[in-house]
């Protein structure tokens, strides 16, 4: 690929995130390039989870800025946020369906509130996306009867239904068998390609990173800084910070 | 991880108990370590362990203790956990530790445990500071302000128009607290009825005045006592229910999921269940006035004798406007509102596990109970002050 083709989708300058003023992350600084797929990673409680939720505006940073396509995602009014956040889709880490709602239901939602499409023509979509996750047939099925696999799909096919751009991921093989978790990654490989989407992944399952990820960003608990950026296999070669080695080679 | 050996285990039921050995060489300790070091085997003797203690606090102060073992010995993690004990009483006064002659098992566990993990900082309790608790409270306050205002905003956008509520959600919410709760609410405000008819009729007996037992029955139950019981009920019923539907949401990231699809959670799940309890409190409190009456003429027939005629045109004219009965529903539309807020707020603001969600539920009974109360008492005052009754 040529770096001139590169598009920044979403740039994250100098953020600086907080819980009550207990500091989770700082000086986080990066950019994802559209169509590509973004993998952060780092060791249990350095802030992944939180740097995805600051990114699809669940949690306002402390310092710092996201900038969309150039909008900026946190100085805008309500209003404008919200139409920023109608370009992502969110899989969250335990799918997070609405478990009052059937699994066709929870897909369906978004388009209901969001277009004025007929109830057949929406549930034809929500059909269609349960399909590309391989969960048809169980459309009406609640959330409680599915297994945890599936719940994660049926999350997939939610986040997938409003056609975003860019797709975040919370842990998506965590709690998978290796052969679902491999399909995802297929699934994710196959979105990326055909669909174009960006995506965003929360991961420390190493095959899987090296399967997806065209970039990566590391994030570390005891300085509480991104330490490392690039394409993983680089980062294995090249890098010589001992916390990514230890990471990435699963020890020292 | 256990070494074991044929010849030295000892039958089960009496295995041998662990023992130290001391020999002394000048500055020097060697310390054989015989018997068994398991947890069922018992545990190390009193006299060992002062016979410990004399050695190392024995002058001159040994430089160097160093352990060695049988081979064979039968040991499992008590052992390990006796030698980092005395690893660390011995590094407090400066003896050093030795493993060299002990088999490599042990001294590979030794090591792993002894390897520093990365230490995790807490997040520092604040102190007690005046200003911080004057913040903390200001929070309390402003947090169920700005839940409010956010109610209102969504009530405005749903007079305007611009709302995505979906009446099927209010009519499921209208079922499960409305209906579903008939059998309770005619349970609890029959028997307020008949307890307000024996209570009263005592009294009223000595006045020989017990025909106006209608009026009091009719009259408390419409005022007071059906709305109150109802609300009462409805707090523990569906207050409690909404809390804990709407927390566990919060726990599942199903709020968040809402969030990201720009689907107000206060929209979708908090106005649908404020509506429906708003519609369905002021019915069930007219349900429950029916009821209660039914319950004080069902005491008025059958203890004191009255004809059933007889005491439906008293209690007709223990009513005498309509006012009656409204004050009644309007302070049940207020306890309604109060129970339905309640309830949604302390689910929002669950914390982030199970047993924050137990406690949100019981303090949205407590609170919404409290409320209930104190606001039917303001209520009281206010319509005695305007004379209103």
């Amino acid at each position: 690929m040529n770096m001139s083709q590169k598009r920044a989708l979403i740039e994250v300058r100098n953020l600086d995130l907080e819980y009550d003023d207990y500091k989770v992350l700082q000086n986080v600084t990066f950019d994802l390039n559209e169509g590509e797929c973004l993998v952060i990673m780092g060791g249990s409680g350095c802030g992944k989870s939180t740097l995805l939720k600051s990114m699809t505006g669940l949690l306002q940073p402390a310092d710092g800025m996201v900038k969309v396509d150039g909008q900026n995602l946190w100085s805008g009014s309500h209003s404008e946020r919200k139409k920023i956040l109608r370009k992502f889709g969110v899989l969250f880490q335990g799918g997070a369906l609405w478990s009052s709602m059937t699994v066709l239901e929870n897909v369906c939602l978004p388009l209901q509130i969001h277009t004025s499409l007929s109830e057949c023509d929406y549930e034809e979509i929500g059909r269609y996306k349960l399909n590309l996750v391989g969960l048809s047939g169980f459309e009406n099925f609640s959330p409680s009867e599915l297994s945890g696999g599936m719940r994660k799909r049926a999350g997939l096919a939610r986040a997938m239904v409003l056609d975003p751009k860019v797709l975040f991921f919370d842990e998506p093989s965590a709690g998978l068998d290796p052969l679902n978790s491999r399909r995802l990654d297929d699934l994710i490989n196959e979105l990326k390609e055909s669909l174009g989407i960006t995506f965003v992944v929360v991961s420390h399952e190493l095959a899987s990173i090296f399967e997806i990820a065209d970039d990566s960003i590391f994030l570390e608990a005891d300085s509480k800084e991104l330490i490392a950026q690039g394409i993983p296999q680089d980062l294995l070669n090249d890098d010589t910070q001992p916390k990514v080695q230890e990471f990435l080679r699963r020890g020292p | 991880m256990n070494t074991s050996n044929p010849n030295g285990s000892s039958r089960q039921g009496e295995l041998s108990p662990a023992t130290l050995e001391f020999k002394r060489e000048g500055n020097v300790v060697f310390c054989e370590l015989k018997g068994v070091w398991k947890l069922e085997a018992k545990k190390i003797d009193f006299g060992l362990e002062n016979k410990w203690k004399k050695l190392i606090s024995s002058e001159p102060t040994p430089e160097e203790i160093s352990f060695e073992c049988n081979e064979s010995l039968e040991w499992d993690s008590s052992l390990i956990v006796f030698l980092l004990c005395q690893k660390k009483e011995m590094d407090e006064r400066g003896i050093s530790f030795v493993v060299d002659y002990l088999p490599d098992s042990i001294r590979r566990l030794l090591s792993l445990s002894l390897k520093k993990s990365s230490t995790f900082n807490h997040p520092n309790k604040k102190n007690f500071k005046f200003l911080n608790s004057f913040d903390l409270l200001v929070n309390k306050v402003l947090s169920p302000l700005n839940f409010w205002g956010a109610w209102i905003q969504a009530i405005f956008g749903l007079l305007t128009g611009r709302s995505n509520l979906r009446i099927r959600d209010i009519i499921v919410a209208c079922k499960n607290c409305g209906a579903a709760a008939l059998p309770i609410v005619s349970l609890i405000s029959f028997l307020t009825g008949l307890t307000l008819a024996f209570v009263g009729s005592v009294q009223l007996e000595k006045f020989n005045a017990k025909i106006y037992i209608a009026d009091l029955v009719c009259l408390a139950m419409v005022r007071e006592m059906g709305a109150l019981m109802v609300g009462i009920v409805m707090a523990g019923r569906t207050g409690a229910a909404f809390a804990a539907e709407i927390g566990n949401m919060k726990l599942n990231e199903e709020i968040d999921a809402l969030r990201i699809f720009g689907i107000s959670p206060i929209e979708f799940l908090v106005l649908p269940r404020t509506i429906a309890l708003i519609i369905m409190t002021p019915l069930l409190t007219v349900y429950a006035d029916l009821v209660g009456i039914l319950g004080g003429l069902c005491v008025g027939v059958e203890v004191m004798n009255f004809s059933v005629i007889h005491y439906v045109e008293q209690t007709q004219a223990a009513l005498q406007s309509m006012w009656e009965i409204f004050s009644g529903l309007l302070k049940s539309l207020f306890f309604g509102l109060i129970i339905a807020l309640v309830g949604c707020y302390k689910g929002m603001h669950t914390g982030n596990d199970s047993a924050a969600l137990g406690k949100s539920v019981t303090s949205t009974v407590v609170l919404a109970v409290t409320l209930i109360v104190v606001s039917d008492a303001l209520f009281e005052i206010i319509f005695s002050i305007l004379d209103l009754r």
